[in-house]
C-alpha cells in the first residue's frame, strides 16, 4: 500500500517513453472532447429552451433578451444585458445553484448566500444590527405619539428571530449578534406610556417546540399561539380561550431562507389556529377592494410564498370587524409577523385595524379617532423594526 | 470579460474557437484581433480607445525606428525608442498615480508594448511592419488584461507562423480547465472566507486566517488565471511559458520570486536588471540594481505607499538571501525553509491587501497578540470550521501532489489499472469538476431578492 502511494507520488519520469506520450495525448483528447460536449450541449439547450420570465426562488424577473442600442453599446450596458440574460436563463440554473450549496455544505460550510444552515434542517437569517441614531428617533416618535393618545392603552411586542430563540440549533460558533440584548435595550428605552410585552422570554421558555419555520424567517402558527397564550393578560385580554382547531394547510412550504440559501430540500408545514368558540367576523382589504369572511387566503397556497395564506400577504390597511361586542377596538402597527398573530386576537375586539407603515403613507390618527381605538399594539419582528424607518415616519406623521 | 464567467466558457470561447479554426490561414489573425477587441471592450467599450491608441503609437514608433535603423542612424533610432518608452511610461504613470481610474489591463499591455520597443533597442527582434500581427501581439485576449507578459522576441515568430496541432488544442483545453477549477472552485471560495474573517477589529486567529486565506486565494486566482491564459493561447496555436511554478514550495524568497509571476520577473530581469549590469558588477552596484527592480516591482503593482513598502520588503529579503540567508539557512531542513519562506511571503501580502500602511501594521499587531477581541472569537472559529477542508485542499493543491497523482495514476498508470478505467476516472473527474465550476459560477449570479423586507 505504502509502496503504491510512494510510486504514485514520485515525480514523472524525465524521459517518458512514446507510449506515455501517446497516452498523455489520448487522455487530454478524451477529456477535452467530453468537456466540449458538455459545454456545447448546454449552449444548445440554453438557445433552444424558451426563456423563463419570473424566478420564484429568486423572487425576481429574470433578465430577458438584451435589446441592442447604440447607447447601450457605448456605455457597455448592452454587454452586461447579454451576459445577464445568458446566466439568468442558463438551463437548470436553480439546480446548479442548489448543487453548489450542497457541495459547499459537504465541504463543511454552514453558511450559504448569507443564510446559516443549522441542525435539524433549520435555516437562520443573520440578526440585523440596529442603528442607534434611528433607534433614538423611533423612541422619540413613540413617546410624542403616546402623549397624544393618553386614553389609549399602548403596547409594544418585539419578536426575536429564530437565531436568538433557538441558538442551540445554529451551526457551531455561528457569529450571530445577540438580538435578545438589542431587544431588551430597546425595551428599556421605551417611554413609560408604552408597555412592553416580552415575547422573547416566552419563546425561549418553549424553545423545544417548532416556533419558527425551518425554511422561512417567520414564526409558525404555534410560535404565535405560544406567545399569545402566555401574554394575553399583558395585552389586556382576560380569560382568553385556550382551545383551538389546529388545521394544517400545507406541507410544501419553501420559505424565503430556503430560496435564498439555494437549499430547496426541506419543506415546511403551515398550520393555522382557529379559536373555539369562534366569533363571526369579516375582513376588508381596502387597497384590493375585497371583503371576505376568512382571514386565510387559500389561493396563496398555490404561490411560491405560502406564508401569504395569512391575510393574503401585506397590505397598507386591513380592517377586521367582528361580532364580539367587547367594546374594544385595536389598532395594530405591524409587519408580516402580525399576519399569523391576528388570528388569536379576533375574538377579543370589535374592530381590528392593521396598519403596515411600510405601505401606509397617510396620517394614522384619523383612523385611530374614527374607529374609536381603545388599544394600540406595535407588533414587529425585531429584524424589521431594527432596519426599517417607516414606523418612525408614520408616527411622526400622526403627531404633526 | 473574464475567463471564469458562464458567458465566456459557454458562448465566447466556443464561437471564437470555431471561427478561428474554420477560416483559412490568412484570415486567422483577423479573427483573433476581432475576438480580442470584443473581449477587451466587453462591459466598458471606452477602454478600447486607450488600447488602440497604444497599439497605433507603438506600431508607428517601431516603424520609424526601423526606418532610422535602415539609414544606419542607430543613435537616432535609440533616441526615438527611448522617447517612445518614456511616452508609454508617462501615460501609465498618469493613469496610475494621477487619473485615479485606469483603463483595463493598462499595466500589462504597457509592459507588453515596452517589451517590443526594448527588444528593438536590444536588437532581439525585427520591426513589425504588419499592423495585424502587431495588434495580435498587444491585444491577444488570453493575455491582454492580466498577462502573462510575453516578451516580443518570444512571440515574434508565432505572430507570423504557428502550427495548429491537435496536441496543442487538447492540452491547451485541459490546462484551461485546470485553471478554471482553480479559480472558480478554490480561489473564489477562499475569497469569501477571507472577507468573512477580515475586519477592522480581529481576533488573533482571525488575523492569521485572513492572511492565510488571502495568500492562498491570490495564488489560486492568479495562477488559475495564468493557466487559463496559457491554455487558451495554446488552443490558438501559441506557446507561452508557465507563469507560476509552485511558488509556495520555495526555500527562499529569491527562489519564490523565480516561481511567482515568472513573466513579470523575467521582464524586469531582461529590461531593467541586465541592462544595469545585473550581477556582473560590484556588490554595491548589485545592491542598487536589486533595489531599483524591487521599487519598480512594488509601484507597478499599485499606486499606494503600501505597494512601495511591499516591493522594498520583498527586495530586502532577496538581498538578504543573496548575502546572508543563503549561508545561514544552508543546513536548515527543507520543510522549515519552505515554511519560513511562506511566512515571509504571506506577511508581505498583508501589505498587499491592506488599505493603508497603518491598516497593515494593525493587522500584524492583531496577529501577534495585540487583539482587542482575544485569541479566538466565534467569527474565526466559524470560518475555520467552515473552511478547514477547503484550506487543506488549497494547501495540497499548491504543492506538486495533485499533478504527480494525475501523472502516476492516469498518464503513466503506475498502479497498472485497466486502461479504460484510468481514462474513465480522468473523464469523470474532469466532468464532475466542470459541472461544479459551472455551478459555482452560476451561484455567483444567484441573487435571491430579499422579499422579507416587503
Amino acid at each position: 500500500m505504502l509502496d503504491k502511494l510512494k510510486s504514485l507520488l514520485s515525480p514523472p519520469s524525465e524521459h517518458p517513453d512514446a507510449e506515455t506520450e501517446h497516452r498523455k495525448l489520448k487522455i487530454s483528447a478524451v477529456v477535452s472532447v467530453a468537456a466540449a460536449v458538455f459545454i456545447l450541449l448546454f449552449l444548445l439547450l440554453c438557445v433552444v429552451i424558451p426563456d423563463r420570465g419570473f424566478s420564484a426562488n429568486e423572487n425576481r424577473n429574470l433578465a430577458g433578451r438584451a435589446s441592442f442600442s447604440v447607447d447601450g453599446l457605448r456605455d457597455g450596458s448592452f454587454f452586461k444585458d447579454v451576459t445577464d440574460h445568458f446566466s439568468d436563463q442558463f438551463f437548470l440554473r436553480d439546480s446548479f445553484v442548489s448543487l453548489r450549496s450542497a457541495e459547499e455544505y459537504l465541504l463543511g460550510s454552514r453558511i450559504s448566500h448569507g443564510v446559516y444552515i443549522g441542525s435539524d434542517n433549520y435555516l437562520f437569517a443573520d440578526p440585523e444590527t440596529p442603528d442607534p441614531a434611528k433607534q433614538k428617533s423611533l423612541v422619540e416618535a413613540m413617546s410624542s405619539f403616546a402623549s397624544q393618545f393618553e386614553n389609549v392603552s399602548i403596547r409594544m411586542m418585539l419578536v426575536p428571530c429564530a437565531a436568538a430563540v433557538i441558538p442551540d440549533r445554529l451551526p457551531p460558533d455561528a457569529p450571530v449578534r445577540d438580538q435578545l440584548r438589542d431587544i431588551s435595550d430597546l425595551a428599556a428605552a421605551l417611554p413609560q406610556s408604552v408597555s412592553f410585552v416580552d415575547a422573547a422570554s416566552v419563546l425561549q421558555a418553549h424553545s423545544g417546540d417548532q416556533l419558527y419555520y425551518r425554511t422561512d424567517h417567520h414564526w409558525t402558527g404555534l410560535g404565535a399561539k405560544t406567545v399569545f397564550d402566555n401574554t394575553a393578560s399583558q395585552l389586556g385580554i382576560d380569560n382568553p380561550s385556550t382551545e383551538y382547531d389546529c388545521l394544517p394547510l400545507s406541507y410544501t412550504f419553501l420559505g424565503t431562507l430556503g430560496s435564498q440559501s439555494g437549499r430547496y430540500g426541506t419543506r415546511d408545514k403551515i398550520e393555522v389556529y382557529v379559536p373555539k368558540p369562534g366569533v363571526l367576523y369579516y375582513i376588508s382589504i381596502p387597497d384590493e377592494q375585497v371583503t371576505r369572511s376568512s382571514i386565510y387566503d387559500l389561493d396563496k397556497l398555490n404561490e411560491k410564498d405560502q406564508y401569504q395564506v395569512f391575510l393574503g400577504g401585506n397590505h397598507p390597511v386591513v380592517e377586521i370587524r367582528t361580532a364580539a361586542r367587547t367594546g374594544k377596538n385595536l389598532m395594530l402597527f405591524k409587519d408580516s409577523y402580525a399576519n399569523s398573530f391576528v388570528q388569536f386576537l379576533i375574538p377579543y375586539y370589535d374592530r381590528i385595524i392593521m396598519v403596515d407603515p411600510r405601505y401606509y403613507y397617510d396620517n394614522p390618527s384619523t383612523l385611530i379617532r374614527s374607529n374609536g381605538i381603545t388599544d394600540i399594539l406595535f407588533l414587529y419582528s425585531a429584524n424589521t423594526l431594527f432596519t426599517d424607518n417607516s414606523l418612525t415616519d408614520c408616527l411622526v406623521n400622526a403627531v404633526s | 470579460m473574464v475567463f471564469s464567467s458562464i458567458y465566456f466558457v459557454f458562448v465566447f470561447l466556443p464561437i471564437a474557437l470555431a471561427a478561428y479554426y474554420l477560416v483559412p490561414k490568412r484570415g486567422k489573425n483577423i479573427v483573433l484581433v476581432a475576438a480580442s477587441l470584443l473581449f477587451y471592450a466587453w462591459g466598458k467599450p471606452e477602454n478600447l480607445i486607450f488600447l488602440l491608441f497604444s497599439v497605433l503609437f507603438n506600431y508607428l514608433t517601431g516603424l520609424e525606428a526601423g526606418v532610422l535603423k535602415k539609414k544606419g542612424a542607430v543613435r537616432a533610432m535609440k533616441v526615438m525608442l527611448a522617447a517612445g518608452c518614456a511616452a508609454n511610461i508617462f501615460l501609465l504613470a498618469v493613469f496610475k498615480y494621477i487619473a485615479g481610474s485606469m483603463p483595463l489591463g493598462i499595466s500589462f499591455y504597457t509592459f507588453t508594448v515596452l517589451s517590443y520597443l526594448f527588444d528593438l533597442w536590444q536588437g532581439r527582434a525585427e520591426v513589425q511592419v504588419n499592423p495585424l500581427s502587431f495588434l495580435v501581439y498587444v491585444t491577444f485576449f488570453p493575455k491582454v488584461t492580466s498577462g502573462p507578459i510575453v516578451q516580443y522576441a518570444d512571440m515574434e515568430k508565432q505572430l507570423r507562423e504557428r502550427e495548429l496541432t491537435r496536441k496543442q488544442l487538447y492540452s491547451g483545453f485541459s490546462l484551461f480547465l485546470v485553471g478554471l477549477f482553480k479559480k472558480a472552485l478554490i480561489a473564489d471560495s477562499l475569497g469569501a472566507a477571507f472577507s468573512a474573517v477580515t475586519g477592522s477589529s480581529m481576533s488573533v486567529l482571525s488575523a492569521w486566517l485572513s492572511m492565510i486565506f488571502y495568500s492562498l486565494q491570490l495564488y489560486f486566482d492568479f495562477s488559475g488565471y495564468s493557466d487559463m491564459a496559457i491554455g487558451l493561447a495554446g488552443m490558438f496555436g501559441f506557446r507561452f511559458d508557465k507563469n507560476f511554478d509552485h511558488p509556495y514550495l520555495s526555500k527562499s524568497m529569491a527562489e519564490f520570486w523565480r516561481r511567482w509571476h515568472i513573466s513579470l520577473g523575467n521582464w524586469f530581469k531582461q529590461y531593467v536588471y541586465f541592462p544595469m549590469g545585473g550581477s556582473r558588477v560590484s556588490g554595491g552596484r548589485i545592491l542598487i540594481n536589486l533595489l531599483t527592480v524591487w521599487v519598480l516591482t512594488g509601484i507597478w503593482h499599485g499606486n499606494t505607499l503600501n505597494f512601495l513598502v511591499w516591493g522594498l520588503y520583498n527586495g530586502a529579503f532577496v538581498i538578504l538571501d543573496r548575502w546572508v540567508l543563503n549561508k545561514v539557512m544552508k543546513n536548515v531542513p527543507s520543510v522549515v525553509r519552505i515554511l519560513l519562506t511562506d511566512l515571509a511571503a504571506f506577511i508581505g501580502w498583508v501589505f498587499f491587501f491592506s488599505s493603508s500602511i497603518s491598516a497593515a501594521f494593525r493587522h500584524l499587531s492583531f496577529m501577534f497578540g495585540q487583539s482587542p477581541v482575544g485569541f479566538a472569537d466565534s467569527t474565526a472559529l466559524f470560518a475555520l470550521r467552515g473552511n478547514l477542508v477547503l484550506l487543506i485542499i488549497a494547501v495540497i493543491g499548491s504543492t506538486e501532489i495533485p499533478s504527480r497523482i494525475w501523472n502516476g495514476l492516469i498518464t503513466e498508470n503506475r498502479l497498472k489499472m485497466n486502461r479504460s478505467l484510468a481514462t474513465g476516472i480522468a473523464v469523470c473527474g474532469n466532468l464532475f469538476l466542470l459541472v461544479s465550476a459551472t455551478a459555482a459560477m452560476l451561484s455567483g449570479t444567484y441573487s435571491s431578492f430579499l422579499y422579507f423586507k416587503f
